[in-house]
């Protein structure tokens, strides 16, 4: 989850309003968020991923100032507008079709900003960007380029210029070859054989999105007005995520000027940040949270978080939405900001109404049965992964490759597909114990996961022991046969991970239901591990089939 | 301790001990004790010395003896006579002459120049050298023919009585030759009375006839009335014993499930391998969400795909992804791919079944709850695993409210021993409102679980009308807390040390 680190005095800065450091620690978790950690002044704050708004200082202040109640309902930011244009050329429509433009004046770079700017937009690549394929971000110094501008698609060879970070120019296929973020993201323009740009009326690039900026329009601490470019796949993603830079620079007194965008046959006005309007009923409010909240009370909460919220008419709130929330798909994501407005901590409590009986699983008192007479009998219960791989499960059992599951991305070798027995987790067990003094006597029930992909509950028990031997490994399979009371039939058996001679199968009603035996010295060494060991092995669901 | 008591609680043995003792002076050997004080081994008397010892009663002092028993050559001596002896005796035989050559008609030739040289030494023959070597008996000499010498008592008795103390100055002829003798140190020890001891003796101290193990033959013949059983020291040491056991974990479990029962939930389980439609697309989670990605989640690679049967829900599923479809939620607003979910993965949430079972059994009432193993592509280290237990349950009743969700919430917990909760707003993309639970444990808030109800783009397409209150929680932490484990492996890659003295809780 995005954490968000800022400075105590930056914040309250910008809340406007004198807050302890104490109790804001205590009550920004109340809004949706965890404090990570504190370190003198930094605070970090971990949000959650549907909030991209409160991923920077700028945005948990704003929400904070309306939750703490200084400033409640909708922010309004000042809007004025610019002549500022981009043309989005069809060429871009197969490979990037989406474009939002924004200009921020008078912006006063002070290192908080710049700081604050930078991490925001990183977070706003990662999350809402998809880590760039969704959303990309460019923030330009608009005063050496001349606007209108044009966002296209080009040829990758056709096109050079100076990239951020470089001085030389460089055609965009270079930029993907040599430049350290071409490289990084060169795969999001995989398969495209034109790749976007974005240019000024005398061709000079402001952008190649959504890898690397051109180091005419860098910013520095000296830049005063603002462009920002979005550009991504996804219409509304690139119009929060403008909306939510924008707004954060405007948090710092930075002035929104509006820009247009020609696009096709549309032209409109960019940034949108046109409240969302949608309709909220009182009486679902109540009914989904247990609550009996008239409609101010309601209303009061929404502007806690930082909605504006009017009575439609009976029944039926008109709320309006703040262009950076990203997260409000449908009425009930308004119903969990009614909750948290009214303070998660301020619920009673209830209970539900309707009786229901407890019910264990099926075969949870045969579990509970073999769990207690292996445990009688002296064994100890292990619990081990059900993620193993084809060395231990086939080779060391000395088994033929077969079918099991497989995992395509594993951690490493030892953990690339799911066990089919339980024993041979169990022999690495008895491999991690090797210090210990003899006897061991282990057991395990659990699942294996068979060629089927369906589980099975299986009981295995192992013990390794110098007198170790396949009478006593009999007694003992006889033994938890006798006292589930099941009927069973033995039969001569030739196990590979077992001595020939010394290996039986336990049947019932003519199908096998488990091996027992004395381990194979081969099996014994494949684990390395060197004294005698008993084993068995049994299908839990096949002993319970009448 | 007090004296009377330690008088009071003196086992038969030590008793015995100590009035032997008293009866050979205050100061005697082990070997001694047995012999006088009706014992069968050392062994006893030494246990019960050391026992007395501990209570002061008396001293154990170790002597350092030298014990001595026949070398090889001391036992070829007894068998056959010391070589100057077997000589003399020819010479006696043969008139009291002979030369030196015809001694080796008796003698090996090693032999001949020891028993010359003694017998000169000695004084038993005069030797003459003529042509050759003649050696003539003196009178001396047929004396000892008739007697045992100190050497030959010296030799028999060893023989008879190996490893004893000797007198040393009985033996230096017999040290200084070869391989005869062998000499030995041994620690013995000399039980003594201290003066606490002889204090002791001036009270009454009687053996009385007194049991230890308690026998059939005791219970049958009723003696046990007659005898006294003598008592134990109870904070005497007894050897550690250690039968099967659960593990912690599956004993956690347990607890759980009972918790869990007793709140009128029935149980319920599913695959770890699972469809992403199921895993994931029927609980909204968007199709390019992180936690679908490579490195959060294990795909198969076999079985690779499975095919989705639920063709109606697919469709359902799709638009509420696109545009909400009937929910009147704007949905993610993307093109959802129908075969993206056929990609087959480990489960990474037990809340894939909860839904199918929602989807089987849509008619409310139903509380239903799973313990079950879940897989995220963690690599292993002390506080991660790939796999670990999720704890999940589910309430789908008509009416269902956030309230009630509060009230479950707090109860469930309360039965697991935190009375002190608290919920902070949460995330989760099937939930809404969702929340964070934390618990006040060893005086501080530890978060431990989420929860929420489910959301409409969730409940409606598997055809549930009322709200699902949900919530669930990791095993693997709270197990660490309650085991004080530092290292979540423990669990799994179990120390059979650990699972043996780990209190199950």
């Amino acid at each position: 989850m995005p954490v968000v680190t800022f400075d105590y005095r930056d914040f309250i800065a910008l809340l406007g309003h004198k807050i302890s450091k104490d109790e804001l620690i205590e009550k920004l978790p109340m809004i949706g968020a965890d404090v990570d950690s504190v370190d003198g002044d930094a605070i970090s704050i971990e949000f959650f991923p549907n909030r991209p708004d409160l991923t920077s200082v700028e945005g948990i202040s704003r929400a904070a100032r309306a939750f703490f109640g200084y400033k409640t309902g909708l922010t309004v930011y000042p809007l004025n507008s610019s002549d500022v244009m981009t043309t989005v050329d069809l060429s871009v429509k197969t490979v990037r079709p989406f474009i939002a433009t924004a200009l921020l004046k008078n912006v006063n770079m002070t290192d908080d900003l710049i700081r604050s700017l930078m991490d925001l937009q990183e977070k706003l690549h990662l999350g809402l960007g998809r880590n760039r394929k969704k959303v990309a971000i460019g923030v330009h110094n608009v005063e050496p380029v001349t606007p209108p501008f044009t966002y296209k698609a080009v040829d990758p060879q056709a096109v050079s210029f100076v990239p951020l970070g470089k001085t030389e120019p460089m055609t965009l296929e270079e930029i993907l070859q040599k430049h350290e973020k071409g490289v990084a993201y060169a795969h999001l323009l995989k398969g495209y054989d034109h790749y976007p740009l974005i240019v000024d009326a005398h061709h000079n690039v402001l952008s190649f999105p959504p890898i690397i900026n051109g180091c005419l329009t860098e910013v520095t601490s000296f830049t005063k007005d603002l462009f920002i470019d979005v550009t991504g796949t996804d219409q509304k993603a690139v119009h929060y995520a403008l909306n939510i830079i924008s707004t954060a620079l405007a948090e710092r007194g930075g002035v929104i000027h509006s820009t247009t965008i020609h696009d096709g046959k549309t032209i409109f006005v960019s940034p949108n940040l046109e409240p969302m309007k949608k309709m909220l009923s009182v009486s679902y409010v109540n009914a989904t949270l247990g609550t009996i909240l008239n409609e101010q009370q309601i209303i009061d909460c929404l502007a806690k978080m930082g909605y504006h919220a009017t009575v439609s008419k009976k029944d039926v709130l008109s709320v309006m939405i703040p262009g950076w929330r990203a997260d409000i798909l449908h009425e009930i994501d308004l119903v969990e900001d009614v909750a948290i407005g009214y303070g998660f901590d301020r619920f009673t409590t209830d209970f539900v109404n309707d009786l229901t009986f407890g019910k264990t699983l099926p075969l949870h008192d045969l579990c509970e049965n073999l769990r207690s007479i292996m445990i009688g009998l002296g064994y100890n219960e292990v619990t081990t992964f059900t993620i193993s791989n084809e060395r231990s499960e086939f080779t060391n059992m000395g088994l033929p490759q077969s079918d099991c599951v497989k995992i395509e991305n594993p951690i490493g070798e030892e953990y690339s597909c799911l066990r089919v027995s339980l024993l041979p987790s169990m022999l690495s067990i008895l491999n991690e114990n090797r210090h210990h003094p003899l006897p061991q006597q282990i057991f395990e029930l659990g699942f294996i996961v068979d060629h089927d992909a369906k589980n099975r509950r299986h009981l295995a028990a192992l013990k390794i022991d110098a007198k170790a031997n396949f009478t006593s490994c009999k007694s003992l399979v006889e033994a938890v046969c006798r006292d589930i009371g099941t009927s069973y039939e033995i039969q001569e058996s030739k196990h590979p991970a077992f001595i020939p001679g010394r290996c039986a199968s336990l049947r019932k009603n003519n199908v096998e239901i488990g091996v027992f035996g004395e381990l194979h010295p081969r099996t014994i060494s494949a684990f390395s591990l060197e004294h005698p060991i008993i084993a068995f092995e049994l299908s839990v669901d096949s002993i319970n089939h009448p | 301790m007090d004296f009377d008591k330690i008088i009071q609680e003196l086992s038969q043995n030590e008793k015995k001990v100590l009035l032997t003792l008293k009866k050979l002076n205050g100061s005697a050997s082990p070997q001694e004790l047995v012999k006088q004080g009706d014992f069968t081994q050392v062994a006893e008397v030494m246990n019960a010395a050391s026992w007395l010892q501990s209570k002061k009663l008396v001293a154990i002092e170790d002597h350092i003896t030298t014990v001595y028993s026949l070398g090889k050559e001391g036992k070829h001596f007894v068998q056959n006579g010391l070589p100057e002896k077997r000589a003399l005796k020819y010479l006696s035989e043969h008139n009291g002459k002979s030369s030196l050559k015809d001694l080796s008609q008796i003698l090996e030739q090693s032999e001949i120049s020891v028993a010359v040289g003694w017998l000169r030494t000695k004084g038993w023959v005069n030797i003459k050298k003529d042509k050759e070597t003649l050696l003539e008996i003196t009178d001396q000499g047929k004396k000892v023919l008739e007697i045992e010498s100190e050497e030959e008592k010296a030799l028999n008795y060893l023989d008879g009585h190996p490893n004893t103390t000797f007198e040393k100055t009985k033996l230096s002829s017999l040290l200084s030759r070869k391989n005869v003798l062998k000499e030995k140190e041994q620690v013995t020890s000399t039980i003594v009375l201290t003066e606490y001891g002889k204090k002791a003796l001036e009270k009454r101290i009687e053996i009385t006839e007194e049991i230890s193990q308690i026998t059939s033959a005791l219970i049958k013949t009723g003696d046990w009335e007659r005898t006294a059983i003598r008592p134990y020291d109870i904070h005497a040491f007894a050897p550690a014993l250690y039968g099967g056991k659960t593990h912690p974990l599956v004993a956690l479990i347990g607890k759980i499930r009972d918790i869990f029962i007793e709140m009128g939930f029935q149980e319920i389980e599913g695959d770890y391998v699972e469809s992403c439609f199921w895993d994931m697309d029927v609980l909204f989670i968007p199709q390019d969400h992180p936690a679908r990605e490579m490195q959060d989640t294990f795909y198969c690679k076999n079985p690779k795909r499975f095919p989705i049967k639920e063709k109606t829900l697919l469709e359902s599923i799709a638009a509420v992804h696109e545009n909400g479809g009937t929910t009147k939620s704007t949905g993610w607003g993307y093109q959802f791919s129908r075969t993206e979910g056929e990609k087959t993965l480990l489960r990474t949430h037990t809340t894939v079944s909860t839904i199918r079972y929602l989807y089987d059994h849509p008619q409310p009432p139903c509380k239903v709850f799973s313990i079950g193993r879940v897989f995220r592509k963690e690599n292993i280290d002390t506080t991660h695993l790939p796999e670990f237990y999720q704890i999940e349950g589910i309430i789908h009743e008509e009416n269902a409210n956030f309230r009630q969700l509060l009230g479950i919430l707090k109860e469930f917990y309360r039965r697991m021993g935190f009375e002190k909760i608290r919920f902070r707003p949460g995330y989760f993309p099937y939930t809404e409102p969702s929340m964070e639970v934390d618990v006040f444990w060893n005086n501080k808030w530890m978060e431990l679980g989420g929860s929420g109800m489910f959301r409409p783009e969730v409940t409606e397409p598997v055809g549930v009308k009322s709200p699902v209150l949900a919530w669930g929680l990791g095993l693997e932490r709270l197990a660490m807390q309650a085991f004080g484990l530092k290292d979540i492996r423990s669990l799994y890659i179990s120390d059979l040390e650990w699972l043996q003295k780990t209190p199950l809780r």
